[in-house]
């Protein structure tokens, strides 16, 4: 029950299935993430990814297995606040999210509930509006946003709770590239300032290529992980999948075909760019 | 069948505290059988101007023509432009309501008082063209598809008003990369089978440059440019500065232009890229 290792999220042959269903959505998988680490989880729809990012918080409690956070198990009832408190979620459509009228009411809804004492509140809705960028927003209306605002609202609103992971669940499919950007950015920069954990379960890989860890699900189990190079490096077995890889990585696979010896692990244009001005240059 | 949009106006809660202007003087033609990517990001009007393409929403000024006619005549039959012109909606999904697939497809044509045998044909007709089985899926809840598939269901029940133009509001938004290709080879499939007219508002630059024969650019309720993907994302400084992203070939050629590579002016698709590459390594081709 300690805050043993340095591990925030482990999962030990965890299993679930949801009601009624033949199959688990969630199959034996085992893992776990580190303090400080970015870990993407990619898979098609109904891999399991999602359902996975819902055991996290204890949304849903696993048919067989364990998942422990910060050392709490989270089949233990008395647990459930705590683990939300310490692993916070931020969810697919900005709408279904806001629960107030006023920007810095939202982010206080989790804090009241916890019963944190109003002046400790104030500065702790301060510190996460500003955080995510968002402070000039405070007084706003969250109907009058974008939607990449609206997500980093609703990430401020996890972070005032002092989370040790944030878990992004397709947080940024309903965002266009510049909400999709602030988005990102925000998360980035909690990571690497505040050493919060991030979780963030993508269909974009070129969000995943950003993440120190990749994790590829299929029919409920770990098909695949790694770094992102060591993971898109393969990009016949990503296909099989049912997923891209990034668009650098797609061209080197290609010209690796056509016979020139380029790196496979390309993921970004720089690299390609420096990879062409050494071909070129070997002749 | 064409529309032509003449000095279009738009503008949200006149008079009210949050009045918008959302489309300032908008000219263009778009013409029977193109295939047009409707590009800009959010808040340039690109909504507000599709809504425009089928009566939805009445110029503040200016004219809409579908087919000759000025959607803002009253003598104009909108029931019928609305036929003609199929807008398929952002997460279109969200709109199916039927017990079944196939009432929900039949839901439009049964409207338009088509006689039984027309409505099944037409059902199996769009049913095909979005490659849902209709002897496997037909007679299912909607609500027991795939994300993916409840999309394609929705894309069926537009196809089954038998439109000369479809308009699509970022038809893969929130699809992952198996349901995005489904979507996107079923567009460019009615396209090339059937001679629709495609209207596609995209966020994704790949996806416009790997489609599109035309791109129109909007950006502050302006037409910021318009030209084929050669000619607009041959621009890409310009579409950085309106908060745009360029292809990830463009920036390619870009960067190796840079580093005193001889790219070609307008290169845009990866396959192209590919070519360019191979020539220049073969060559050795650096500062030719």
């Amino acid at each position: 029950m300690t805050k043993t290792d340095k591990n925030r999220i482990m999962a030990s042959n965890l299993s679930y299935a949801y009601p009624e269903a033949q199959k688990f959505a969630v199959n034996d998988v085992s893992m776990c993430v580190k303090q400080g680490e970015f870990l993407a989880i990619l898979g098609h729809n109904g891999s399991g990814k999602s359902t996975l990012a819902k055991l996290f918080n204890a949304l849903y409690v696993p048919t067989k297995g364990s998942v422990w956070v910060c050392g709490l198990d989270t089949k233990e009832d008395d647990f459930v606040f705590d683990i939300r408190q310490h692993a916070g979620m931020v969810f697919q459509n900005p709408d279904n999210q806001i629960v107030a009228t006023v920007v810095e009411e939202d982010v206080a809804f989790g804090l009241e509930n916890n019963g944190v004492e109003p002046a400790q509140i104030r500065i702790r809705i301060k510190e996460a509006l500003d955080a995510v960028q968002m402070g000039a927003f405070a007084k706003k209306a969250p109907h009058m946003l974008s939607g990449g605002q609206k997500q980093r609202v609703a990430i401020a609103g996890v972070l005032a709770m002092k989370p040790d992971v944030i878990i992004l669940d397709e947080s940024t499919a309903m965002l266009d590239p510049s909400g999709r950007r602030e988005v990102m950015n925000t998360v980035h920069r909690l990571n690497k300032e505040e050493g919060i954990s991030v979780v963030i379960i993508t269909h974009y890989m070129s969000e995943a290529a950003t993440a120190d860890y990749v994790l590829v699900m299929d029919e409920g189990k770990i098909a695949m992980s790694g770094t992102p190079r060591e993971v898109f490096t393969k990009v016949d077995k990503m296909r099989k999948l049912g997923l891209d890889v990034p668009p650098m990585t797609d061209l080197a696979h290609m010209l690796g075909e056509d016979g020139l010896n380029v790196r496979a692990d390309i993921l970004t244009v720089e690299e390609m760019v420096e990879e062409v001005c050494r071909l070129s240059s070997n002749i | 069948m064409s529309i032509v949009i003449e000095h279009l106006n738009y503008v949200y809660m006149t008079g009210g505290p949050y009045e918008t202007h959302a489309l300032h003087d908008v000219s263009m033609t778009i013409e029977d059988g193109e295939f047009v990517g409707l590009i800009g990001h959010t808040g340039s009007g690109k909504s507000t101007l599709v809504q425009h393409l089928n009566g939805l929403l009445m110029p503040s000024s200016g004219r809409v023509l579908v087919d000759g006619m000025d959607l803002a005549d009253k003598e104009t039959d909108r029931r019928a432009v609305r036929c003609k012109v199929g807008l398929v909606f952002q997460y279109p999904e969200n709109q199916l309501f039927e017990e079944t697939v196939e009432k929900d497809i039949a839901f439009g044509p049964k409207n338009l008082g088509l006689a039984q045998e027309e409505i099944d044909r037409r059902v199996r007709d769009a049913m095909r063209r979005v490659a849902l089985d209709y002897d496997s899926i037909a007679q299912r809840s909607v609500f027991e598809l795939s994300g993916g598939q409840m999309r394609r269901v929705a894309i069926a029940g537009v196809l089954a008003m038998e439109p000369r133009v479809l308009v699509l509001d970022e038809p893969c938004a929130g699809l992952d990369p198996r349901g995005r290709e489904e979507i996107l080879g079923l567009i460019s499939d009615l396209h090339k089978e059937s001679g629709t007219t495609i209207v596609m508002v995209s966020h994704s630059m790949d996806d416009v440059a790997s489609l599109a024969e035309r791109v129109i650019v909007m950006n502050k309720g302006e037409v910021a440019m318009d030209g084929t993907p050669r000619e607009v994302f041959a621009r890409g400084n310009e579409l950085r500065e309106i908060g745009l992203d360029v292809p990830q070939a463009v920036e390619l050629a870009q960067r190796l232009r840079e580093k005193g590579f001889d790219i070609p002016e307008g290169v845009y698709r990866m396959e192209e890229m590919r070519e360019v590459i191979l020539n220049l390594v073969r060559k050795g081709g650096r500062r030719a």
